[in-house]
């Protein structure tokens, strides 16, 4: 049987991974940090890559994109604690870039739309179904928009129609849940393939016994 | 003096540069008035970009530490960052991204450990789920169903018991959880207009933290 | 202790394994379970064939490790289908990881379909800031890439001449794991836009996704089930259709643990009302 070396590799870092639901170990935390270190390296990497063809390479021919490089190097101010506040200028500049980016059209996206698509004939002749969806997605609405107005203390009728929000919100997020777990099982398919190879046969248990050891190293002082 | 420069310009760099962006999208104003407001938003992505070396630095300070100062039970985890920190710098340097070890490393370690990493969370969600779903009150029982009713439609075993499934877990999904997930669309939206406008006033100070006044 | 007793307190490692051994069985020995296609899935798909030939397509390829069987298998599907079409697709990633799986995954399926680089797709590669970037590309493309992720000047790609930014893009395709991108999504390119939309996404984003559907996201695939749904709407099963038989089996053992443990605890409290 041929040596796959990167298949064994990749039985190692999942099994590494994996022996954390068991009992945190060296040789997890060891993985965990070769992630950490590597995806760091990778992060900075792309990110200046991307920043010098972005800004650093067009500045010939527009000369303004100095105005971004240079603050974009004042973040690093923040490293001295003396001239720390030299940061709050590229921050401002994000805050301001990034709100008015967000906020110009949250009106039109998560409100007004969002009332044309409510605000529909309730009643379906061709489909019961589809009427009372229409209707229960009305009440929806209104009651989980009201749970989350504070202005009114939630009493009498409004303490029902909050009920009637919160009961709807359980709904959905049973829903949620679901698809949460299929999220999960889905990149656990993934870690299993790594493990269930040919390889695994007999990488899993020399990883079983290197994790086993790690534990009684660490318990014991020796790491 | 101290104050004006530390906090007042950053205030006044937000309240500016937000109220113009957002104004020149509503209002019809001459085209060199949006030509800048363009301009301005391809600067968020250069920042941004530029910045990101903050959290490289500040990652190889803590461990470089650790390392150096031998940490008892640290320093080792800590050495290893620091080492594989400096792979992807030095292998762009020398042999470039288009090389086939770049995209070894990459495929044979961030993404193995990566996708485990993120895989073992199932492990807390199915005991988290166990523990939970238990219908002890009207709102519990209505959080069991839905989350059963659901996942019989998106597992295709489901429509093999029983064909109403499919039907009734679309169902909750278009309708009640739309809603639910709707009014919280609309809420939120409602709450972050009232924060930005804080914000581009100078009301809420975050982006101004860590000034002493 | 007695047997309700037991089934409520069964150790969470005990749960945990048998979860994650109901997954790995079909894994071994495939079920073959037939799986029906959505009308959220059925409406990315009928999209894309209404296009005219030819049309440009933007595509947010965010594949990263957590998401290689989950979304990637779709997102595959989804390539293979526009290029398949005739359309023209331009890749970009907010994400770091992105554009090496677009290296990895684009280049096999372009040259089984004979498409060329650079006239029938290209590859821009990252962009940082997220919902920022999202509004530069879409307003102006040349004002966040200068060069594509290969080097090569924008200006000497054939497809980068006919699109400068949102007014020549006829579709955006979204492939995503972050819950705040069905928002951003309507508010940078459906609002302002009005640019249609398919988002293929993990579950939790799917479900957020929800209320912007069908008016602002005309298609949301949700995780490894619409990936499979749409391999097979394309008739190229792959590794998502396969894993759906884990997910059965899993969500089988899952509900009926939850459904014996609520028989116990609703047994467990008529207990202590008759001992009252």
């Amino acid at each position: 049987m041929a040596i796959d070396a990167y298949e064994i590799l990749a039985v190692v870092f999942a099994m590494a991974i994996l022996s954390w639901t068991f009992k945190p170990n060296p040789v997890h935390r060891i993985v965990e940090s070769l992630y950490v270190g590597f995806n760091a390296g990778y992060l900075l990497v792309t990110n200046m890559r991307t920043a010098y063809f972005s800004g650093i390479q067009p500045l010939a021919t527009n000369v303004i994109l100095m105005i971004p490089l240079i603050l974009g190097i004042l973040m690093y101010a923040r490293l001295s604690k003396k001239y720390a506040y030299v940061s709050n200028y590229p921050i401002a500049f994000l805050t301001a870039i990034g709100l008015a980016v967000a906020t110009r059209s949250i009106i039109q996206a998560d409100v007004v739309e969002q009332i044309k698509s409510t605000a529909i004939p309730l009643i379906v002749p061709t489909s019961g179904l589809e009427t009372l969806g229409n209707i229960v997605i009305a009440i929806s609405v209104v009651s989980s928009i009201f749970y989350f107005t504070y202005a009114t203390e939630h009493t009498g009728a409004k303490g029902i129609l909050a009920k009637i929000g919160i009961a709807m919100m359980m709904v959905g997020f049973g829903a949620n849940a679901a698809n949460i777990l299929l999220s999960r099982s889905a990149r656990t398919i993934t870690m299993l393939g790594y493990i269930m190879v040919p390889s695994g046969i007999y990488v899993v248990p020399i990883m079983i016994v290197i994790i086993a050891l790690s534990i009684y190293a660490e318990k014991k002082g020796y790491i | 003096m101290s104050v004006t420069v530390k906090r007042l310009i950053p205030v006044a760099i937000v309240f500016i540069i937000g109220f113009y962006m957002i104004f020149v999208s509503y209002i019809v104003v001459p085209p060199a008035l949006t030509d800048v407001s363009k301009q301005l938003t391809s600067w968020g992505p250069i920042i941004t970009a530029l910045s990101m070396g903050f959290g490289y630095i500040i990652l190889m300070r803590t461990h470089g530490r650790r390392t150096i100062r031998l940490q008892k039970g640290e320093w080792l985890y800590s050495l290893t960052i620091v080492v594989t920190a400096l792979v992807y710098p030095v292998l762009y340097l020398t042999v470039g991204p288009a090389s086939a070890i770049y995209k070894l490393a990459y495929e044979h370690v961030n993404q193995t450990i990566g996708a485990s990493i993120y895989a073992i969370v199932l492990f807390a969600l199915t005991g988290a789920m166990y523990k939970a779903f238990r219908a002890r009150t009207l709102n519990g029982f209505l959080l069991l169903i839905s989350g059963l009713i659901v996942m019989l439609w998106v597992a295709p075993i489901g429509e093999v018991i029983w064909a109403g499934f499919p039907v009734l877990g679309a169902w909750i999904l278009d309708f009640p959880s739309k809603g639910a997930f709707r009014g919280m669309v609309m809420a939120s939206a409602f709450g972050a207009l009232a924060i930005a406008y804080r914000t581009l006033i100078g009301v809420e100070g975050g982006h101004v933290a860590g000034v002493e006044e | 202790m007695g047997l309700s007793d037991r089934i409520l307190n069964i150790p969470i490692p005990v749960v945990s394994f048998l979860m994650i051994l109901t997954i790995a069985l079909p894994m071994v020995t495939p079920i073959g379970l037939p799986i029906k296609i959505g009308s959220m899935t059925k409406a990315g798909y009928d999209i894309i064939l209404g296009l005219s030939e030819g049309s440009v397509v933007l595509m947010s390829y965010g594949v990263s490790p957590a998401g290689v069987t989950e979304v990637g298998t779709g997102a595959k599907a989804l390539v293979y289908h526009v290029l398949s079409e005739g359309h023209k697709l331009i890749l970009v990633g907010p994400a770091v990881d992105n554009p090496m799986f677009v290296e990895k995954d684009i280049p096999p399926i372009a040259n089984m379909l004979n498409k060329q680089y650079g006239i029938d797709w290209v590859h821009l590669g990252y962009y940082a800031g997220v919902e920022m970037g999202l509004a530069a590309i879409l307003s102006d493309i040349s004002s966040v890439y200068t060069t594509d992720h290969r080097g090569n000047k924008l200006q000497d790609l054939p497809l980068m001449q006919e699109v400068k930014g949102a007014a020549d893009i006829d579709l955006h395709i979204c492939v995503t794991f972050s819950a705040d991108m069905p928002s951003q999504l309507a508010r940078q390119v459906a609002a302002p836009y009005g640019i249609p939309i398919i988002l293929l996404c993990d579950g939790v984003t799917g479900t957020i996704a929800t209320p912007y559907y069908p008016t602002q996201i005309q298609s949301i695939m949700m995780s490894m089930r619409g990936s499979a749904e749409y391999e097979l709407l394309i008739k190229r099963p792959a590794e998502a259709t396969g894993g759906m038989d884990s997910i059965s089996l899993s969500y089988l053992y899952l509900t009926l643990l939850l459904v014996i443990t609520n028989i116990a605890t609703f047994y467990k409290r008529g207990e202590k009302k008759e001992e009252r």
